[in-house]
């Protein structure tokens, strides 16, 4: 009988929990969402995340990637426009792979190492092919060598060779432009791995402001004589960049005027709230430009 | 009942997921608890003659003696403005100053004063109020505490007690054997006082109807104690009808129609209710130790009284209706006169801890949680009032050998004494809002 | 059923009464007769009245003269309102004298001591006159030769705020209001 009692609770119970598993599942698609979109965000961005996530000392790195990064840039609009010159080609594709190396060093992500390794050593390969068009049996030796290090990239050797069999230089220049994009889909996947870095770093970010913004808010917030225990006040606030309040007004009401005022009292006491303003705009635009504080005493006598 | 129970734990487990999606919330949990601050800037005075009172002084002290504020101390202040475009707000900020109130006093015809006065939110430099009103030349007083209770209701949300009266009992040890007792009626601060019955004989237990306009008391100014009604406006008298042995502890029902009393008649102290209209006597105890001390809860549903029934004073609260019987204090070896406040959650009453030696302090019980909190560290207090918004406990206590009245807030952050007439002081009553 | 009271607590009182009567005598004098005024020099606590009802003990005639050397303030324990043995041979004489005089008549003031709250006290003060006036009435005085009324904390004996002062404030003074 008692366990009876149960079945019925129980099923809906389940249901309930499949329900929430399916609106949660709608949520956790659409909270993944925004992580593979941060791609898409300008490189500025990213850089500026990661910039938040490892702070002053690692901000020069960071400018001179920056740098780096526009130079490839520009330096793979000048390839396009001189295809004709190989040994430039060469020298790009060398720098391109130096620099993916660095990076990889930088960021020592097994994944991605590997996936850079793969891309940088197709680039060669196919570096070598363009500049000795002529030499047949250096390209077969080097499809051995491939051969030799990973089955998959053999296959695409095979691939590649056929190709090249087939096609004539014209093609190559084709097949260049693969590789570019393979290049670039490296380059965007160590981005991606920098960007949850910073995403996580930021997150950091958030944390300590919030530790902070509650620290003074603590100081300045003078409890009433009418507070009881229990009693719960929400407080939107509006920032300016500068850190300093542009608005505070009362969200959700705890019901007591005194309460409620001395909640909003609170913020406009503090007035400014200078760390803000050494957040990194894009994070302050999405997640501090408008913030709630709840304001719920423990401990009072009653 | 227990499958809607399991119902709230799948809803509850829903909730907490949606919880943890929410947005960016801080969460402040701590903070000072400390009283507002608050500057009363002296009124600028534009009557051509000086002023009896100073009025932004009585405001001041009200405010202060609530609990509720810390005004700034007139010394602080860097200027003392009287308009609004006088009000330096940087200023008054960096003195952390939450609010400020500037008025002026500016006469009118008839010879009466009118007092304007406005309430500034410093951190906001908007105003809060801005009104006046208008008294006699010598009813500043009035006026002080008028404002007072303005700026309170603005700023508490409660509504302000500071033109409320009290009434107290004093004795004079004039010989050996004479003893003059006298009961004075004062504003809340003490100030103004008048006697409104002077005796040879012992004077006890005031008490205000809750309109306002009458009080009983006891007097033995027969020799037995009696209790009488008098009439504040015409100052008339009527005694209610004594019984023998003990006629004590008057309390007023809420609609004024009974009292409740304490009476020996039939051969022990139990508490009784008459009422007033139909003199019907009817009996509300029934127990061979002592009961006394009714107070009526405000809502009139029931008493609350204290018996030694259960060995030593506690105090009790009896149903009207159901007459059931329920005991109200646990904590302490005495607990007695117990007075509820108007919203019935607190109970103040004169307490002695187990074990704490002889000392009697006041302790105000939340009879939602049953917590206890000892206010007064003074050991020999007793006969506490509370103010008609709850905020203040006024009682009497020693100084020296000497009886005077004291106060403190209901949350015990302020303790201050009143103004000492002369003689031992003793027994005050708060009176309810007047007007 | 206050009559049944009153008998069950006539009886031990009498029992006790006895017992007291056969406990030690001695001569002192009675300070409580002064009443308020007179009670400093009366205060010194239990040690300064032994029982004074030796030469009026005995069933013997009680005159005007002897109540004279008979105690008049009862003293109690905090918050109890129990009188002492110390008294009972007093208050019997006073009883006889009362019962051997109809017209005669006291009153009984009941007092405690400040400590607690005022209407407890005049409570207490109450129950300490009525503990009294039951022992007179047992002892042969009629219940409408006595009355009472008390004072609770308004009229003390002793104005100090200490132990002793409480003890000596703890009382109930007997007064004859015609003899």
């Amino acid at each position: 009988m008692e366990i009876r009692s149960y079945i019925l609770p129980t099923v809906l119970a389940l249901g309930v929990h499949a329900l929430v598993l399916v609106l949660l599942g709608t949520h956790w698609i659409d909270h993944a969402e925004p992580q593979r979109m941060v791609p898409r965000h300008i490189e500025a961005q990213m850089v500026d995340l990661t910039a938040l996530a490892e702070r002053e000392a690692e901000r020069a790195r960071v400018a001179n990637e920056q740098a780096q990064q526009a130079e490839q840039a520009r330096k793979a609009e000048r390839r396009r426009q001189e295809q004709a010159a190989a040994e430039q080609r060469k020298q790009e594709l060398a720098k391109r792979k130096a620099e993916a190396d660095a990076k990889r060093k930088a960021q020592q992500e097994a994944e991605r190492k590997r996936q850079q390794e793969q891309a940088r050593k197709q680039a060669a390969e196919k570096q070598r092919k363009a500049e000795l068009a002529a030499k047949q049996r250096a390209q077969a030796a080097e499809k051995q060598r491939q051969a030799d290090a990973l089955a998959r990239k053999q296959a695409a050797d095979a691939q590649r060779k056929a190709e090249a069999a087939a096609r004539a230089a014209a093609e190559r220049k084709r097949q260049q432009q693969q590789a570019e994009a393979e290049l670039q889909q490296a380059l965007q996947r160590e981005q991606q791995a920098r960007t949850a870095a910073a995403q996580r770093a930021s997150q950091v970010v958030v944390g300590d402001i919030q530790s902070y913004i509650q620290a003074l808010l603590q100081d300045s917030w003078r409890i009433p004589s009418t507070a009881r225990n229990g009693m719960e006040a929400v407080v939107a606030i509006h920032f300016l960049p500068s850190g300093e309040v542009d608005q505070a007004y009362i969200d959700t009401s705890s019901g007591n005027a005194a309460f409620d005022n001395s909640a909003v009292r609170a913020v406009y006491r503090v007035q400014r709230f200078p760390r803000v303003a050494e957040i990194d705009p894009i994070l302050f635009e999405r997640r501090l430009r408008k913030l709630l504080v709840k304001f719920r005493p423990e401990g009072l006598r009653w | 009942m227990v499958i809607i129970k399991r119902y709230c734990v799948a809803l509850l487990l829903m909730c907490v997921a949606v919880v943890a999606r929410a947005e960016l919330v801080v969460e402040v949990t701590q903070g000072v608890e400390a009283p507002t601050a608050i500057a009363v800037v002296p009124f600028g005075n534009e009557t051509g003659g000086a002023l009896t009172d100073d009025v932004a002084a009585i405001v001041q002290q009200d405010l202060q003696r609530s609990g509720f504020f810390e005004p700034m101390p007139r010394d602080n202040m860097l200027g003392f403005p009287v308009r609004r475009d006088e009000i330096f707000f940087r200023d008054w900020r960096i003195a952390k100053m939450d609010y400020v109130v500037i008025g002026q006093a500016r006469p009118v015809a008839g010879g009466e004063v009118s007092l304007r006065f406005e309430l500034h939110d410093v951190l906001r430099e908007q105003a809060l109020l801005s009104e006046q009103v208008t008294v006699a030349r010598d009813g500043l007083r009035d006026g002080a505490h008028f404002i007072a209770d303005r700026l309170f209701e603005r700023l508490t949300g409660l509504k302000g007690a500071f033109s409320t009266k009290i009434v107290y009992v004093t004795a004079e040890q004039l010989s050996a054997q004479r003893q003059r007792f006298r009961l004075q009626l004062a504003d809340w601060d003490g100030a103004r006082s008048t006697t409104i019955l002077e005796s040879a004989e012992p004077i006890m237990s005031p008490v205000w109807s809750m309109d306002g306009s009458k009080l009983a008391y006891v007097s033995f100014e027969t020799g037995k104690p009696a209790i009488y009604v008098q009439y504040l406006a015409t100052g008339r008298r009527e005694r209610i009808q004594s019984f023998p042995g003990l006629n004590g502890a008057p309390s007023w029902s809420p609609d004024g129609n009974s009292l409740a009393l304490v009476l020996s008649r039939d051969g022990n102290p139990e508490i009784y209710v008459l009422d007033l209209l139909t003199k019907k006597l009817q009996r509300i105890t029934r127990h061979y130790g002592i009961d006394t001390e009714p107070s009526w809860a405000p809502d009139g549903q029931s008493l609350t009284f204290t018996s030694d029934r259960g060995g030593q004073p506690q105090i009790y609260r009896l149903d009207l209706a159901s007459r059931k019987l329920e005991r109200l204090t646990f904590e302490g070896n005495y607990n007695a006169r117990g007075r509820l406040t108007q919203d019935g959650r607190f109970l103040a009453m004169v307490h002695r801890s187990s074990g704490g030696g002889n000392g009697f302090d006041i302790a105000v019980q939340d009879l939602k949680t049953g917590r206890l909190d000892i206010l007064t560290r003074s050991g020999m207090v007793e006969s506490p009032s509370i103010a008609p918004n709850g905020s203040v406990v006024i009682y009497a206590t020693q100084e020296g050998t000497r009886g005077v009245l004291s106060a403190v807030s209901l949350d015990g952050r302020v303790e201050f004494r009143m103004p000492a007439g002369s003689g031992d002081v003793r027994e005050p009553a708060w009176s309810p809002y007047l007007r | 059923m206050r009559v049944s009271k009153l008998t069950k607590s006539a009886v031990i009182a009498a029992i006790m009464a006895m017992a007291a009567g056969c406990s030690t005598t001695s001569t002192t004098t009675d300070g409580g007769a002064a009443g308020v005024g007179g009670s400093a020099q009366a205060g010194n606590g239990t040690n300064s009245y032994g029982v004074s009802g030796g030469a009026v003990s005995g069933g013997a005639v009680v005159t005007a003269e002897d109540l004279k050397q008979l105690r008049t303030v009862f003293y109690f324990d905090f918050d109890r309102a129990v009188v002492r043995q110390e008294g009972f041979t007093d208050l019997e004489a006073h009883a006889r004298y009362l019962a051997q005089n109809p017209a005669a008549s006291v009153r009984l003031e009941g007092h405690a001591d400040e400590r607690g709250t005022r209407e407890y006290n005049i409570a207490l003060g109450e129950r300490r006159a009525q503990s009294v006036e039951r022992l007179l009435v047992v002892n042969g005085a009629s219940a409408n030769q006595v009355e009472t009324v008390s004072y609770g904390e308004e009229k003390p004996a002793v104005l100090g705020h200490d132990a002793t002062s409480w003890s000596q404030n703890r009382r109930v003074e007997l007064k004859y209001l015609s003899k």
